[in-house]
């Protein structure tokens, strides 16, 4: 899980750039937006007409399906009360701009907000900034703030936004890093008003600013001359803005968020606290929710094989995590003999059953993917290609294409033996290890299964130390990013990149131009095109698309328009 | 004291039945481990199948795991694993208390406070967390599991070993020997440590059990290589299956239990045989 | 009597000294650089290591290292865990006290019951209760603590639904109910150490019990025609009370041990739990320092039983 995150970041970046456009034609987003806050219609029809371009259209189009949605909402927020949710374990800092650990991202997009927020369609408005003015050459955003003030009683200025980009979030944040590489300049023009300057138009960079992407503001009263690191704020005693703050937290058991009492948002937030129980067993964490005692598993913590568990509970409600699309892979590294011939490669898919991978290890939730890329990107997807039909589970055909590749048995019957590198918290991983062991011993591969623990399995990867790789990438929202880095030539030896040390010209000419464009029909050509390559040539097994889904109570309401890490703003208890 | 005498009797006589039970038992158990899983129709512990957890029936008698694997196969594969670890174990940690205990209680004096004070220590190590912290920290591998367990284990033989040649270093027949001129390293290794060794072997049996059951529970921990049948990982598997799949938890547990059982029942009607007095392992 | 204290204290300083001396060389085990085993296994800021490697002096010969490693360890550091962002001590300690909330009720409650026991069962050595007494004693030792815990689970939080599967208490609950909460709680995984605990005092207990009743002063009360249950009470329990007294100590290790395995089945945030996240993350500092703590606590709680006993016993001298 934590290298999807990882990943999410960049991926989600570059979303905007294509998905905001994609929205103009946003008649579906209309019929389907959840219900928002009613600030952000306002807030966004006051700064619609300084919007620019494409960008605009989609903001303000889904700004206008909130409102609807939100009147079409029949009961009126009770307020009061406590909700709990569960966590794996303790998050290890309190602010999303020094880590993607996905508890981290669940309490620290609670206490600390971005200057943008991100809704339910995974796009952005604005949050901490009242409006948001862009120039028409896309060049320079000016953020207005709200009147908003941290705990401690000191408002929030500009300086805080500057410091925060400059020194913590450009420095630590995986995701901001990059975001910073476009960005010229940060101005604090007065203590309300803020200007970015860009090197050149970034069209993701709005969904860049929020707390998701590693840019919640910190207060840089508190934050100035220390490391953020080991800072008390970023660890133990945050000084935070956002609707509920941090007033307990007992290691190992859980974190106690209270309403906070100056939140700037007025009648904001309906709940009095908010508690987060840390749960280490997801048999304890299922059972918290069965029995009533918490009213929400988020999607990182809620394990497939309890899926049923929740479904059959009327009371309770299941339904797939908002976020950007995933992939489960097995890499093969193409440098090594013999797996630099593609035959070697196409045996191993087909020596590889996905459909018993997807009924035991994925205990079948998702589903076998159909091409090289993950679902989740229809007009990326070629219809006509299914891996499933290409290369079915057929020992027979994996030997014959073994024997012809000139990979023969040796006198016990042994072909090859290599290793297979998995990491212990990746779901799945030992059984897929297991069965993937059992599977290919009947083609003659002997694999020695090695557990290793990040960060050192992602480096041995990205070294090329390992023959067979299992892993879990996120899209982060566009193929762009999340499927391009599996293939392309340039992100060889980069953490998380490209695994198989897969290099086909063609196909890195393929992806420059898939993220060239624009209109999505004309990328899905390239795309396709790639697809018949790599369905070909086989440098991953795709073997998985997850659909991490989350379960709450079906009492807890007001949770719609959240996304990925919600922010609890609008929940409230129907009890 | 006639009602005392004869309910002594009947213990031993009892005592001696669960022997024979235990010794018996014992041998089923060598059997399994060595002949069991040849007798299987399996390919493997690991043999993939398409029911998956598929609870007992005739096709599979224990059930099967998330990933069809037969519970059954993998606990008679796994068998071999704790008798490996509990006999290599307790062999090693014999062997070592047996030394140790000899030499400290022979010489006496300084050598004696020494080594007592060893056995001390190691007595005082919470046992279980030593042994995972060195396998977490050294790697996981059957031998560094043998080898830990047999250094954690030596003082309990060494203290018994210690006081059976205390006790024989003053009898009469050593003063003899002592007399004839025989050296000092003679009389004890030739003729006090065959006649001191005896109890020791009901402690050393015993060691078997808890090596199997510390196995086990460093396999429950994760602490094991995944290349190795262990009853204590099919248990951690059967953690994430509770509500699902009672089985993957209720046989592999069972098996422990009758291993390590075994064994105990062994030791203790042995330490009965040899140690009547004490009543205590 | 307080110079027994004292010599009894400089007895355990050399043990406390291996203990930390066995975690140096454990320091060692970790293949390649053993700046690994100070700062673990998570990624860290390399101006951290370098502080380490300064800070334990790992260019200095072996020996310098040594006396070093103690130094640190006695002037109370344990490291960073950078998994919990926080000094390893303040991690554990944090947890300590769910672990005691286990680990004290229950070896308090076996004592009791191992004594209650044990001297109904030697009433009749080798009668029916004490035959079922020394058969639960064989039979606990065989078993698994881990897996009677999954046991219990599985029979009565899932099937019978009686108790919870996890966890150690209700977040929501408030008022009185805490307290109820919590017992409600501690049921399956208490009565489980509890059990343990039982065991392995009423071993010893027995034993001794059995000893006593054979002394000299015992064998004449009783054939002096004085009413057995005030031999009992009077002379048997007493002198027995003495090593009974010891072995509690004794076996605190032990409940630890049974409390940390349980901990990790039922999901109780205390020790044993933050112990197998520890071993899963590779977090050696943490399992350093727990380790540390559980031997001194061992050492403590010996030391305790000891001093406890011996101003029981009028038997044992002080001084000598």
């Amino acid at each position: 899980m934590i290298h999807r995150s990882i990943l999410q970041g960049k991926l989600e970046i570059l979303k905007e750039l294509f998905n905001v456009s994609s929205s103009a034609g946003a008649e579906d987003i209309t019929s389907n937006a959840p219900a928002a806050g009613a600030h952000n219609r306002s807030l966004l029809r006051d700064s619609k007409a300084r919007f620019g371009g494409g960008l605009i259209v989609g903001l303000g189009f889904s700004a206008l399906a909130f409102a609807g949605s939100a009147s079409a909402q029949d009961a009126q927020p009770k307020r009061g009360g406590t909700a709990v949710f569960v966590l794996q374990e303790d998050p290890t800092y309190l602010t999303r701009d020094l880590t993607t650990n996905s508890e981290t991202g669940t309490i620290g997009c609670i206490l600390y907000q971005g200057l943008m927020g991100i809704n339910a369609e995974g796009e952005a408005y604005p949050l901490l900034a009242k409006s948001v003015d862009i120039s028409d050459d896309k060049l320079t955003y000016k953020f207005v703030l709200n009147d908003a003030r941290w705990q401690d009683g000191k408002p929030i200025t500009a300086k805080d936004v500057k410091y925060t980009y400059e020194e913590i979030s450009g420095k630590h944040s995986p995701t901001f890093k990059r975001t910073l590489t476009s960005i010229d300049k940060i101005e604090a023009v007065s203590d309300k008003e803020i200007v970015i300057t860009l090197k050149k138009p970034y069209g993701p960079i709005l969904i860049a600013l929020t707390c998701q992407q590693g840019a919640a503001i910190l207060p840089e009263h508190v934050y100035v001359g220390t490391d953020p690191l080991t800072n008390k704020a970023s660890n133990a005693e945050p000084v935070s803005s956002g609707p509920f703050i941090l007033k307990e937290w007992v290691r190992g058991s859980h974190l106690r968020l209270v309403k906070n009492p100056d939140y700037w948002e007025q009648g904001k937030p309906y709940l009095d606290e908010i508690i987060a129980q840390v749960v280490p067993s997801g048999a304890g964490r299922t059972q918290a929710l069965l029995s009533g005692q918490v009213d929400r598993i988020p999607w990182f913590a809620l394990e497939t094989s309890d899926y049923p568990l929740i479904e059959r509970n009327p009371q309770l409600l299941l339904q797939p995590a908002r976020k950007p699309p995933a992939t489960d892979f097995i890499s093969i590294n193409t440098e090594k003999k013999p797996f630099d011939d593609k035959r070697v490669r196409q045996a191993l898919m087909f020596a590889t059953d996905r459909e018993f991978l997807l009924k035991s290890a994925f205990n079948g939730q998702g589903a076998a993917s159909t091409s090289p890329f993950a679902g989740g990107f229809p007009w990326a997807i070629d219809p006509e290609m299914d891996l499933s039909k290409m290369y079915p589970y057929d020992p027979a055909r994996a030997n014959a294409l073994l024997d012809e590749a000139g990979v023969t048995r040796d006198a016990s019957g042994k072909r090859l033996s290599m290793n297979f590198i998995i990491e212990p918290g990746e779901e799945g991983g030992s059984q897929i290890a297991a069965a993937l062991k059992n599977m290919w011993e009947q083609v003659g591969i002997d694999l020695t299964i090695e557990t290793i623990q990040p960060p050192l399995s992602t480096e041995r990867i990205a070294k090329g130390e390992a023959n067979i790789a299992y892993h879990g990438y996120s899209s982060g929202g566009d193929p762009a990013i999340g499927w391009s880095g599996q293939f392309v030539s340039t992100t060889i030896g980069s953490l998380r990149g490209n695994a198989a040390r897969y290099s086909n010209p063609e196909i890195d000419e393929l992806f420059t131009l898939g993220q060239s464009e624009t209109d999505l029909d004309a990328r899905g050509v390239y795309y396709k095109k790639a697809q018949k390559i790599l369905g070909e040539d086989m440098p991953i097994l795709t073997i998985h698309d997850p659909v991490d889904k989350e379960a709450q109570g079906a009492w807890l309401k007001g949770m719609e328009n959240e996304y990925m890490f919600p922010t609890w703003r609008d929940a409230w208890v129907d009890k | 004291m006639a009602a005392e005498k004869s309910s002594r009797l009947l213990q031993a006589f009892k005592s001696r039945k669960i022997l024979q039970f235990g010794l018996a038992l014992s041998c089923v158990l060598l059997f399994a481990g060595i002949f069991g899983p040849s007798l299987l129709v399996d390919r493997g512990p690991n043999q993939i199948s398409q029911s998956i957890l598929a609870p007992p029936s005739a096709d599979a008698l224990f059930g099967t795991d998330e990933l069809g694997r037969s519970v059954l196969t993998q606990i008679v594969y796994g068998v071999r694993t704790s008798l490996v670890v509990g006999l290599a174990a307790a062999a090693t940690a014999m062997t070592l208390g047996v030394v140790m205990g000899a030499i400290s209680g022979y010489f006496g004096g300084r050598v004696d406070t020494f080594v007592s004070r060893i056995t001390e220590t190691f007595q005082v190590m919470p046992t279980f967390v030593l042994a995972a912290l060195v396998v977490a920290m050294a790697g996981t591998g059957m031998l560094k599991v043998i080898f830990i367990i047999a250094i954690l284990a030596w003082p309990q033989s060494a203290r018994v070993m210690r006081a059976q040649v205390m006790k024989m270093k003053s009898m009469e027949f050593v003063d003899a020997l002592r007399c004839l001129g025989i050296a000092e390293h003679k009389i004890l290794w030739r003729e006090i440590l065959p006649n001191a060794i005896p109890p020791v072997i009901p402690v050393g049996t015993l060691v078997i059990g808890q090596a199997i059951l510390l196995e086990a529970s460093l396999a429950f921990f994760g602490l094991t290589s995944p290349e190795v049948a262990s009853w204590g990982r099919l248990l951690t598997s059967g953690q994430q299956y509770f509500y699902f799949a009672w089985w993957l938890t209720v046989f592999p547990g069972l098996a422990i239990v009758i291993t390590v059982l075994t064994f105990n029942l062994v030791g203790d009607a042995l330490n009965q045989a040899f140690n009547p007095r004490s009543g205590d392992a | 009597m307080r110079s027994f204290i004292i010599r009894r204290l400089i007895t355990s300083v050399p043990v406390i000294l291996a203990i930390v001396l066995v975690s140096f060389v454990l320091t060692r085990l970790v293949p390649g650089d053993p700046i690994v085993a100070l700062v673990g296994d998570y990624p860290v800021p390399p101006e951290y290591v370098e502080e380490r490697r300064q800070a334990f002096g790992l260019d200095q010969p072996i020996y310098v290292q040594t006396l070093i490693y103690f130094k640190n360890l006695f002037l109370g550091d344990f490291g960073y865990s950078f998994v919990n962002r926080l000094p390893v001590m303040d991690v554990i300690l944090q947890r300590a006290a769910n672990t005691l909330l286990l680990v004290v009720p229950s070896q308090i409650l076996g004592s009791i019951i191992a004594v209650l026991l044990a001297s109904m069962a030697i009433r009749r050595p080798g009668g029916r209760l004490d035959t079922g007494l020394t058969s639960l004693i064989l039979f606990v030792d065989s078993i698994p603590i881990f897996w009677v815990g999954q046991v219990f689970i599985i029979v009565f939080a899932v099937q019978l639904g009686l108790f919870p599967v996890q966890g150690m208490f209700n977040i929501r609950s408030t008022g009185s109910n805490v307290i109820l909460d919590f017992l409600w709680h501690w049921a399956l995984p208490g009565s489980i150490v509890s059990t343990f605990a039982m065991v392995a005092i009423a071993r010893v207990a027995r034993v001794s019990m059995i000893e006593v009743s054979r002394l000299d002063f015992i064998t004449t009360a009783t054939a002096k025609g004085l009413n057995r249950r005030r031999v009992f009470f009077r002379h048997i329990l007493p002198n027995a009370m003495v090593p009974v007294i010891a072995v509690i100590g004794y076996t605190f290790g032990q409940a630890l041990t049974s409390s940390f395995m349980i901990e990790a089945v039922f999901g109780w945030p205390g020790i044993g739990e933050l112990f197998l996240r520890s071993v899963a993350s590779r977090d050696y500092p943490v399992l350093q320092g727990i380790f540390l703590l559980t031997a001194t606590l061992v050492v403590l709680s010996n030391l305790l039983s000891d001093v406890i006993s011996s101003q029981m016993d009028p038997r044992i001298e002080y001084g000598r």
